[in-house]
C-alpha cells in the first residue's frame, strides 16, 4: 500500500485507526480477503474522507462489518483498503410508540436486537449475532420467517449511503410508508457495497410475538411431505416454511409466531393435516417467548436456512440458491439427488418458504471426494435456473462466475454503477460481472 | 412548478405518420375535441392538451410508439385511467399520451404460487374479482381501485387502506416488462423475482413508484394474497380528534398492526352523513374506522385489545359492525369521504404527507390552528395507522383573499410535517403538484443521484419529464402552482 496514502489516512482518522503493517494485516487476513490496508472511520463524514481519499489514490475499498459474509461473492480484490465500520455502533434515533428505529450500520446485529427486545419489539430478520447492520443490508440476508415478514426490502426505510465519489446522501425517510422521490434506498439492499458504503439504516419494526415455536413435521415419502407443507402454507399464516432433503422420507420446519389462540389453531391445523397422510408433528422449539428465549428460536430457525436443521454434516464446500416455483423443485431434486449419488458426494438441499427458492449445500464426503461445483452450477444453469453460488470455500474450485446467468437488465445496473461509483472503486470485482 | 412554465410544442407531421404507422390511424388522436378529454387526471387544478393521444394494444406497439418518439426527440407520458392524485399524467407541454387502457388482460393466474401476470391496463379490482372465487385478492387497494389501473398503481406505488398490514404496490410486484424510453423492451425481476435472490440491483424496487420517469411498464407479475378467513370492522367514537389520535398511537405502540386504521373527523362525518345517510354519530368529534383480519381464533383477543386501548383514550363508544352489510356501508362512508367533501366546499386543496405515528396529535392541532388563523375549514380523513395524512384545506375559489389564505395554510401544513420528521407523499406521488416542495426534504447531492438514475433510463428525459424529481438543481421552493379552478371529485 502506497505510503502517501497511508498517511494522509493516519492524518484524516488517527493512526491508531489506520493498520497497514504487514503482520497485523495477516492476523486480519481470511481464505477469502486479504486487505492491503485497514481503517476504522468513527463518523458517516470519516467513511466520506475516506472514500474520497482512496478515490483521489485509485485505491479500491472493501467495507466490512462483522466479516460474516466475507466468502459471499466472487473472491475480494487483493491488496484493498478494508473499511471497518464497526466503530459506527450506535442507535441514532428509536422512537418505540412509531415502531421505528435509526442505526449506525456498524452496530452488531445481537446488541441491536437486545436494544430493541428492551420495548418488546424486534427487526424480525434471521441473522447471524455478529453480522452487522449495513452488512445485511448489502448481502440482503434474510431467513425462513421472510414467508410471514418480508425481507429487508420491506423494512428498511430509508439509508445514509456514502457513494464511490465520496459524496453523503440519503433516501427513503423515517415514516413508514412514503412516495416522496425515487426510491434509491432499494438499489443498495444486497448491492454488495458496489454503489456506496450504508452508513445509517432506518427499519420498520415488529412487536415481539406473544407465541413462537419451531415445529418438525415427518411425512412417510418426499411427495406427500411436500405437497403437506404446500398446502398448509397456503391457508395458514406461518412465519417460517423449510423443507429439508435428504431427511429420509421426509423433514419439514414449520415456524409459528402468533397470539396463543391463533398458535393452538395452527398447531392443531399441522398435526390434523400430518395425521391425514401418515405424518407426525414434533415441536422442537420454544412455544412461549418473551425477550429473553425469542432469540433462541430465530437462532434455530437461522439453522435450519443454513444446514438442514440439527443434521450433522462434514465441512461445507458451496451454498447455491435459486428461485423455484414449487412445483418444478422435485424434478431438479431428484436429479441432483441422482448426480450426488453417482459422483459420490454429500448435499443438503431445502426449499423455502411455499413458494420460494431452493438451496443447496455441497460437503466434501469423508475428505475424498470433493464435489464437482462447476459441473453442478453448469447443470443447474443449463437448466434454466438462475442459480447463485451464495458462497463456498476458498479453495473449491469453480469455473463459472458465481453470480449468473447474466440478464438484459444487467446493462441497466451497470450504468447504475457507473453513476454512483464512477472511479469503480467499491468492491470491484465481488459481485455481478461489471458492477 | 406551474404549468405554463413548460413551453408548448407541437408534433410534427412527422411524428404523427410514424405514430400511425406504430399502431395504425385509427388509434390515433389529434382531434382538439377528443384530446380535450385528456388535459388532466385525478388533479384538475392543472391542465395541459396532449399533442396526440395513441391507444396501444401490445408491448410491441408501445415499443413502435417509443421509438417514433424517441427519434423525434419528443417527449411522451404513460396513462391509465388517469385517477392519479399529483398530476402524473398530464401531458405538460403537449406530450404525447400513450393511453393503455385497452391492454387490460389477466394473462395468467398461477393459483399455486400466487402469482399472476397482467397487462398494465388491468383494473385493480378486476384482477382482485378474477382470483376471489380461489380464496386470494390482489392487496394494495387504493380507494380509486373500480377504476384504476396496475400499470398507473406500479408507477405511483400507490397505497390504500389495507397497505398498514399488507404492504404498499412495490411490496406485491415481482417483476416488470418494460419499454425503456429508448424504445428497448427489458424484463426487471421477472415471474421469480421477490420469490428468492436474483443478483443484481433491485431494479424492480426502484422503478415501482418513478411515475413513469423511467419508462412504461407493460407487463406485470404481481403477488396474490390469500383472503383471511374472518374479518372484524370497529367503530370508535371519540369526543375531538386529538383523543382519536391518541387511540390510533396508543394501538401501534401496543405493537398491534390491524388490517386498516383510518381516522374520520367530524366535518367529514356531517358531510358524508348529509348526502348518505348512513347513521354516523353527528355529536362525535372523530371516529376511527378499526379493521382487524386473520384467523377467526385470534380476533376476539384481538378486538378486545384495541377496544381497552380506544377506551383507555377517552372513547365514547366502539363497536363492531354486526354483518357484511354494515361492514360495507362503514367503508361507504370512508370512501365516499372526498366526494362528500365536494358538496359542501367549492374547492378543496388536499395533501398526503406522512408523519411517525406518534405526532399524529401535535400535527393535526397544527393544521387545525393553521386553518383557524387563516378563517378556513380543515378537514381530515385519512390513514392513520401509517401516519399518511390527508388533510383538506375548504376554501372557495371565487374569492381571492381565501386563494391566497388556502396556499399559506398549505404551506404552514406541509411545514408541520417535515418539521415532525415526516415526508411529502405516502401514496398519491409528487407529480408536478409537489415537486416544488421536494427541497424541503432532500439535499441537492440527494437529487442529483436521483436525477443521475433516472439518466440511466432516460437519458433524453423524454418519458414523462417534468414529474417526480426537479429536473435542474436550484428551484424555487416558493414558486407555486394556480390555485383550484374546481375541486377534484376523485376518491382517495
Amino acid at each position: 500500500m502506497n505510503d502517501a496514502f497511508v498517511q494522509r489516512l493516519a492524518r484524516a482518522l488517527g493512526g491508531e485507526n489506520v493498520v497497514a503493517e504487514p503482520r497485523m494485516l495477516e492476523a486480519l487476513a481470511t481464505g477469502a480477503v486479504r486487505p492491503g490496508a485497514l481503517c476504522r472511520p468513527a463518523s458517516t463524514e470519516e467513511v466520506a474522507e475516506v472514500v474520497r481519499l482512496a478515490g483521489e489514490h485509485g485505491v479500491p475499498v472493501l467495507p466490512c462489518g462483522g466479516w460474516t459474509a466475507m466468502a459471499y461473492g466472487e473472491a475480494a480484490p487483493e491488496g484493498a483498503l478494508a473499511v471497518s465500520l464497526q466503530r459506527l455502533d450506535r442507535i441514532v434515533e428509536y422512537e418505540p410508540a412509531d415502531l421505528v428505529v435509526t442505526a449506525q450500520a456498524g452496530m452488531n446485529f445481537e446488541a441491536f436486537q437486545a436494544a430493541l427486545f428492551e420495548h418488546g419489539q424486534t427487526l424480525p430478520l434471521d441473522a447471524p449475532a455478529h453480522a452487522t447492520l449495513g452488512g445485511l443490508v448489502a448481502t440482503d440476508r434474510s431467513g425462513p420467517r421472510r414467508l410471514l415478514h418480508g425481507t429487508l426490502r420491506d423494512m428498511v426505510l430509508g439509508l445514509t449511503v456514502v457513494n464511490g465519489d465520496g459524496v453523503v446522501r440519503k433516501c427513503g425517510g423515517r415514516v413508514v410508508k412514503n412516495v416522496t422521490g425515487y426510491a434509491l434506498e432499494k438499489l443498495y439492499i444486497g448491492s454488495l457495497g458496489t454503489l456506496g458504503i450504508v452508513t445509517e439504516v432506518t427499519f420498520k419494526l415488529r412487536p415481539v410475538p406473544e407465541t413462537a415455536s419451531v415445529q418438525e413435521i415427518s411425512a412417510p415419502s418426499f411427495e406427500t411431505g411436500f405437497n403437506l407443507m404446500r398446502e398448509l402454507a397456503g391457508r395458514l399464516p406461518l412465519a417460517a416454511a423449510v423443507a429439508c432433503f435428504p431427511a429420509k422420507p421426509f423433514s419439514g420446519q414449520i415456524g409459528i409466531e402468533a397470539s396463543p389462540p391463533d398458535h393452538a389453531r395452527i398447531l392443531r391445523e399441522l398435526e390434523e393435516a400430518a395425521a391425514r397422510c401418515g405424518g407426525s408433528v414434533r415441536e422442537t422449539g420454544a412455544t412461549r417467548v418473551d425477550a429473553d428465549e425469542y432469540p433462541a428460536v430465530s437462532r434455530r430457525l437461522d439453522s435450519v436456512q443454513t444446514a438442514g436443521g440439527e443434521t450433522v454434516v462434514p465441512p461445507l464446500a458451496a451454498r447455491i440458491v435459486w428461485p423455484s416455483k414449487s412445483g418444478a423443485f422435485g424434478a431438479t431434486m431428484h436429479a441432483l439427488d441422482a448426480l450426488a449419488a453417482e459422483a459420490g458426494f454429500g448435499y443438503l438441499m431445502g426449499y423455502h418458504d411455499f413458494p420460494g427458492y431452493a438451496s443447496l449445500e455441497l460437503f466434501a464426503n469423508g475428505g475424498e471426494k470433493t464435489p464437482d461445483l462447476t459441473r453442478i452450477v453448469k447443470t443447474l444453469r443449463g437448466d434454466g435456473l438462475p442459480a447463485t453460488v451464495a458462497w463456498k470455500a476458498s479453495a473449491q474450485p469453480l469455473d463459472e462466475r458465481a453470480f449468473g446467468p447474466a440478464r438484459a437488465e444487467w446493462a441497466l445496473m451497470r450504468a447504475i454503477k457507473q453513476s454512483l461509483d464512477p472511479r469503480a472503486i467499491l468492491n470491484p470485482g465481488r459481485f455481478v460481472e461489471g458492477l | 412548478m406551474s404549468v405554463t412554465d413548460v413551453p408548448r410544442r407541437e408534433p410534427a407531421a412527422g411524428l404523427l405518420d410514424a405514430l400511425r404507422a406504430a399502431v395504425g390511424p385509427q388509434n390515433v388522436v389529434t382531434s382538439h375535441d377528443e384530446l380535450f378529454v385528456y388535459e388532466c387526471d385525478g388533479l384538475t387544478l392543472d391542465k395541459s392538451t396532449p399533442g396526440a393521444v395513441v391507444y396501444v394494444h401490445s408491448t410491441l406497439e408501445v415499443a413502435a410508439v417509443v421509438k417514433a418518439c424517441a427519434a423525434a426527440g419528443f417527449p411522451f407520458v404513460a396513462r391509465g385511467a388517469g385517477t392519479g392524485l399529483s398530476g402524473g399524467a398530464i401531458a405538460l407541454g403537449g406530450m404525447v399520451v400513450i393511453e393503455l387502457a385497452r391492454m387490460n388482460r389477466v394473462i395468467e393466474i398461477d393459483y399455486e404460487n400466487r402469482v399472476a401476470c397482467v397487462e398494465p391496463g388491468v383494473i385493480n379490482l378486476n384482477l382482485t374479482k378474477a382470483c376471489s372465487a380461489r380464496g386470494l385478492h390482489y392487496a394494495p387497494d387504493p380507494s380509486s381501485q373500480g377504476s384504476c389501473t396496475v400499470g398507473g398503481n406500479v408507477a405511483e406505488n400507490s397505497g390504500g387502506p389495507h397497505t398498514l398490514k399488507y404492504g404498499v404496490t412495490v411490496n406485491h410486484v415481482l417483476g416488470l416488462e418494460v419499454v425503456l424510453p429508448t424504445g428497448d423492451i427489458v424484463t426487471l425481476g421477472g415471474p421469480l423475482g421477490g420469490l428468492g435472490p436474483l443478483p443484481g440491483y433491485d431494479l424492480v424496487g426502484l422503478f415501482v413508484g418513478s411515475e413513469g420517469t423511467f419508462g412504461i411498464a407493460t407487463k406485470a407479475w404481481v403477488k396474490l394474497t390469500p383472503t383471511p378467513e374472518a374479518v372484524r370492522t370497529l367503530l370508535a367514537v371519540f369526543p375531538s380528534i386529538e383523543a382519536a389520535s391518541h387511540g390510533v398511537s396508543t394501538i401501534v405502540s401496543h405493537g398491534i398492526v390491524p388490517a386498516a386504521l383510518e381516522l374520520i373527523d367530524k366535518t367529514i362525518i356531517r358531510a358524508v352523513e348529509e348526502w348518505l345517510h348512513l347513521g354516523f354519530p353527528l355529536d362525535a368529534g372523530a371516529v376511527l374506522l378499526i379493521e382487524l383480519d386473520g384467523l377467526r381464533d385470534g380476533l376476539d383477543l384481538l378486538a378486545g385489545r384495541v377496544m381497552e386501548c380506544c377506551r383507555t383514550c377517552g372513547c365514547l363508544d366502539v363497536r363492531a359492525a354486526k354483518d357484511d352489510k354494515e361492514r360495507l356501508l362503514l367503508w361507504k362512508a370512508r370512501k365516499q369521504a372526498f366526494g362528500a367533501v365536494g358538496r359542501i366546499s367549492p374547492s378543496y386543496y388536499v395533501q398526503d404527507g406522512v408523519i411517525p405515528r406518534s405526532k399524529l396529535p401535535e400535527v393535526l392541532g397544527k393544521i387545525e390552528a393553521s386553518g383557524r388563523k387563516h378563517g378556513l375549514t380543515t378537514a381530515n380523513v385519512f390513514h392513520a395507522g401509517d401516519g399518511n395524512l390527508h388533510p383538506l384545506i375548504l376554501f372557495d375559489e371565487r374569492v381571492p383573499e381565501q386563494i391566497a389564505h388556502a396556499l399559506a395554510c398549505n404551506d404552514e401544513v406541509l411545514s408541520a410535517v417535515v418539521e415532525a420528521g415526516g415526508m411529502l407523499s405516502g401514496e398519491h406521488g409528487i407529480g408536478i403538484e409537489k415537486l416544488a416542495f421536494m427541497p424541503r426534504v432532500f439535499g441537492e447531492a440527494d437529487m442529483e443521484a436521483m436525477r443521475k438514475v433516472r439518466a440511466v433510463f432516460d437519458p433524453q428525459a423524454l418519458s414523462n419529464p417534468g414529474k417526480a424529481v426537479p429536473m435542474r438543481a436550484c428551484m424555487e421552493v416558493k414558486g407555486h402552482r394556480p390555485p383550484a379552478v374546481r375541486p377534484p371529485m376523485r376518491k382517495a
